[in-house]
């Protein structure tokens, strides 16, 4: 719960920090972004901070290119 | 468009620095064992023919930016394949860079953990480290090459201390029987060696831009990724000579283990710690080009008037990311020797390729080749 707090207050100080700013300036689209972008940061960092299981963002490379890669390694006899 | 996004500027030298530190940037800590692991005791012959062939990867690198002198790959792309289809393209390469940064975060904070710190918590190595990259990418370019620059006289120091050191240990029967493990095994080796060091050198593309024009670039580059191959096959030599081939195929990190083995006259010993530090600094420069790579390349796409900005929240999905990145050492490593080479393969040599046949139906279709600067 603490790593939590600690990860949401830090983004939430991040937030407060440089998004009037970037508002101020008229840099709406650069506002919208850095937004996205924290939200998305957040709450990855909050599964870090959490040591939680998450599924590994590797796991696409590993479905897509499993087939060819056995094939590959079958084919060419290699150590897998 | 990227000169507006960079307003730094650096010269041939310090692109050929950078170009050789990223070249041995974490691939001296892991391409060992993944050859040895694929080739045996004939790793090193691996290395050397990973190292002839992965130059022409550059190559595609070089072809594609001088056909387009003053764009990153993220223009090149745009340029080439249109709003939509570059925007697909782009996210990939987005990813790409998001997940080749957090995998060197990862690399750094399992080394640290597993090797040197095994009390300390991962997160509190990944914290650090990305602190220092959010510093690196607010200095901007200019700065991270020229505190590259600074490191690499200590860098080569410590780089060449390893090997002279290690000299004494050495033994050729371990090299015996050679091309034993036969030509297939060999070329799986060499893959490791093309993939790790080369290919992800494709970031350099994002920085090309920014190098001061110069009759030189080419020759510079391709010089120092020539040389950072080859301290990489001096790597794995040494592993195979030392080590031998079970110990390089079976350990984490075989360099690691190298550096254990240093003994001069029983007075000069357990410097590991402190070799240690070559490979933080070749993989932290590497991951600080990856999240320089991905940050560009999301203002690029987003067409936003400045990247230095996102550099907070950036550090947030790196947090996260690195630690997303795999489960454990073992997953990480099945992934590094089956699926992250055709990953690689096809951003760093397919998309490539592609992209410069797009450019010369293009050049063909209008009747001449497309202006290099529009």
């Amino acid at each position: 719960m603490l790593a939590t707090i600690l990860v949401l207050a830090a983004a939430a100080g991040a937030a407060a920090i440089d998004l009037p700013r970037l508002f101020r300036k008229g840099w709406t689209r650069e506002g919208t972004v850095y937004a996205a972008m924290l939200a998305a940061g957040a709450a990855m960092s909050v599964a870090a901070a959490n040591v939680a299981r998450a599924p590994s963002s590797v796991n696409v490379i590993v479905s897509l290119f499993k087939p060819v890669a056995d094939r590959v390694f079958s084919f060419m006899g290699w150590k897998g | 468009m990227s000169a507006r996004l960079e307003p730094g500027v650096i010269n041939a030298r310090q692109m050929a620095v950078l170009a050789f530190l990223i070249v041995v940037g974490d691939s001296i800590l892991i391409v060992p064992s993944l050859c040895a692991y694929a080739a045996d005791q004939d790793a090193w012959i691996s290395g050397l023919l990973g190292a002839a062939l992965g130059i022409p990867m550059l190559g595609l690198t070089l072809a594609l930016y001088n056909r387009y002198p003053g764009c990153n790959l993220f223009e090149i792309v745009l340029r080439l394949c249109g709003p939509w289809a570059g925007a697909a393209v782009s996210l990939l390469y987005l990813y790409y860079f998001l997940l080749g940064a957090g995998s060197l975060i990862r690399e750094i904070g399992d080394f640290m953990t597993i090797q040197i710190m095994p009390e300390t918590p991962l997160r509190a190595v990944h914290f650090l480290l990305i602190l220092v990259l959010l510093f690196a990418l607010w200095s901007g370019l200019e700065s991270l090459v020229r505190s590259a620059e600074l490191f690499f006289p200590s860098f080569m120091l410590l780089f060449a201390s390893l090997i002279l050191f290690l000299l004494p240990k050495i033994d050729a029967a371990r090299l015996q029987p050679m091309f034993a493990s036969g030509w297939s095994h060999i070329v799986h080796g060499s893959l490791y060696m093309i993939i790790y060091p080369y290919s992800d050198a494709i970031m350099l593309a994002m920085i090309l831009p920014s190098v001061r024009t110069s009759g030189r670039l080419t020759r510079d580059f391709l010089l120092a990724t020539a040389l950072g191959g080859f301290a990489i096959f001096l790597v794995i030599l040494l592993a195979i000579l030392v080590l031998g081939p079970y110990l390089t195929a079976t350990s984490v990190y075989p360099t690691y283990a190298l550096a254990k083995k240093i003994n001069i006259g029983s007075f000069l010993q357990r410097v590991e710690a402190i070799q240690a530090i070559d490979w933080v600094l070749s993989t932290f420069y590497k991951a600080a080009l990856f999240n320089y790579g991905f940050v560009v390349g999301t203002a690029q796409l987003l067409r936003l008037r400045d990247y230095r900005f996102l550099a907070l929240p950036t550090g947030f999905i790196l947090f996260g990311f690195a630690y997303l990145v795999a489960p454990n050492v073992p997953f990480y490593n099945d992934v590094l020797f089956k699926y992250f080479p055709f990953w690689d393969l096809l951003l760093t040599a397919a998309v490539p390729v592609l992209l410069l046949l797009l450019h010369a139906i293009r050049g063909r279709s209008s009747g001449s080749p497309r202006p290099a600067n529009e």
